[in-house]
């Protein structure tokens, strides 16, 4: 590898280093993404790497990945905000032109992976415990406003409050400002008083807590079916 | 007895999945798998399907396993693909509603007539399988299935039924009720049904056709199909 050459086109050392374009995966969420879906981004990424002229899978060595982080000798990339990839030519290195270009593909494609299994990610989970109402929209905001961990950790406050069988849809509210709030509403087969005194008791018991970093941008109520 | 309330619902997710078998292997020569091929992409190529999504499996060591995958392209979603192989004929298409249904079933149409204008199969039987998560929108799945089972059903179990699924196995046709495992309150419908092998693919649509909305009239759902 010759990195004296790389480093003046690239303007990095021997790695190049990018944001996830568009809305992927620095709006997933804090928490990290699963070795399996890693996996995926992993397997998918390596093609990419494979079609381009200058590496093949001759070259590709893992070390041991950790959850949440997948690495190996010719890439690292780390989720959910940044990824990094150390070249590792295994040939004459390429003109200036020719770097760019690889680069700039290389970086669209790792960025379109990403993308796609962020956003199966994102959607996934949500899925198995909320209705979702509108279901592009609200996957979107959910991405565009990082929501997904607190919709997650809300589910067993939820369940404690409301019960278990009860229904939680998202639905996305617009305001005469144009200004947009998911909320979570849960379908109350109750009184009201009751379904009053569940979403007191969820309030004290999870959202108080919580609510501050979403403000705005999510929100919690009934209603009565 | 069919429900008087009809609940609310959405398909966010459906597969279906065709298959056609004949009576013995057809192993085409050289030529012939090649003028297939051809046909093939080429009568199917109005829909999006091209030799960017022609995959050929022909490395395994069992002869059934060996397949020509033609899937389509432009646009890659929704999902469709038409597999050969040298014993049927099996069609995938996923997330399909019946207002593309005329232009898919043109499409696979034209698929199967170009494999039986050059191979001649002789046709021993179809079959058609769809699966459907159904989410109900403000109604516990469990309240649609109940009316299902005899109240002695329901004695299986000691405390709150969850959710009760169904079986039930026709002459020709079988239908299963689950819950989804993917989808927030939502069901799992497989509908199965074997056809002759004289019926066309527009009379095996029709028939699916009519089995969903059987399965709307009995469960009680309302939503696009």
């Amino acid at each position: 590898m010759n990195d004296a050459a790389l480093t003046p086109r690239v303007g990095l050392s021997n790695t190049l280093r990018g944001g996830f374009f568009a809305d992927g995966m620095q709006n997933v969420g804090p928490e990290p993404l699963s070795d399996s879906l890693g996996q995926n981004g992993l397997a998918a990424t390596i093609v990419g790497f494979s079609t381009t002229a200058y590496f093949d899978l001759s070259g590709l060595q893992r070390s041991p990945s950790k959850p949440g982080v997948v690495y190996n000798s010719i890439f690292t990339a780390r989720v959910p905000d940044e990824f990094e990839i150390p070249f590792a030519s295994l040939h004459p290195l390429p003109s200036d032109a020719e770097v760019r270009s690889v680069s700039a593909e290389t970086l669209r494609f790792v960025s379109c992976e990403y993308n796609a299994f962020a956003t199966r990610y994102v959607a996934e989970a949500v899925d198995q415990i909320y209705v979702l109402e509108n279901r592009d929209e609200v996957e979107k905001f959910i991405r565009q406003n990082r929501l997904r961990a607190w919709l997650l950790q809300a589910v067993e406050p939820l369940n404690e409050a409301f019960g278990e069988g009860a229904i939680k849809a998202l639905r996305l509210e617009t305001d005469e400002e144009g200004g947009q709030t998911l909320f979570c509403l849960v379908k109350f087969p109750n009184t009201l008083d009751e379904a009053r005194h569940a979403l007191a008791f969820f309030d004290r018991m999870w959202w108080s807590a919580h609510c501050a970093p979403v403000a705005g941008k999510l929100n919690f109520d009934f209603e009565l079916v | 007895m069919a429900n008087t309330t009809k609940t609310q619902i959405e398909i966010p997710q459906s597969v279906v999945e065709y298959t056609l078998t004949f009576e013995s292997p057809v192993i085409p020569s050289g030529d012939a798998r090649v003028e297939t091929v051809t046909s093939v992409l080429a009568a199917m190529k109005p829909w999006g399907f091209s030799l960017d999504g022609l995959e050929t499996k022909l490395r395994s060591d069992k002869a059934n396993e060996h397949a020509y995958v033609f899937r389509r392209t432009v646009p890659a979603r929704p999902a469709a693909s038409l597999a050969l192989f040298y014993n049927k004929i099996f069609i995938s298409g996923e997330n399909l509603d019946w207002e593309g249904a005329d232009e898919f079933i043109k499409t696979m149409s034209a698929g199967i007539e170009a494999v039986q204008g050059i191979l001649r199969p002789k046709i021993a039987s179809q079959n058609l399988v769809a699966g459907l998560h159904i989410q109900l929108k403000d109604r516990p799945t469990v309240d649609v299935v109940r009316p299902l089972l005899n109240a002695q059903a329901f004695k299986l179990i000691d405390g709150e039924t969850k959710f009760s699924g169904v079986i039930v196995t026709g002459q020709e046709s079988n239908v299963i009720i689950e819950a989804s495992l993917v989808y927030a309150n939502a069901l799992w419908v497989r509908l199965f049904r074997d056809h002759s092998g004289g019926a066309t693919f527009q009379e095996i649509a029709e028939a699916l056709r009519a089995d969903e909305e059987r399965l709307f009239e009995v469960l009680g759902l309302e939503g696009i199909l």
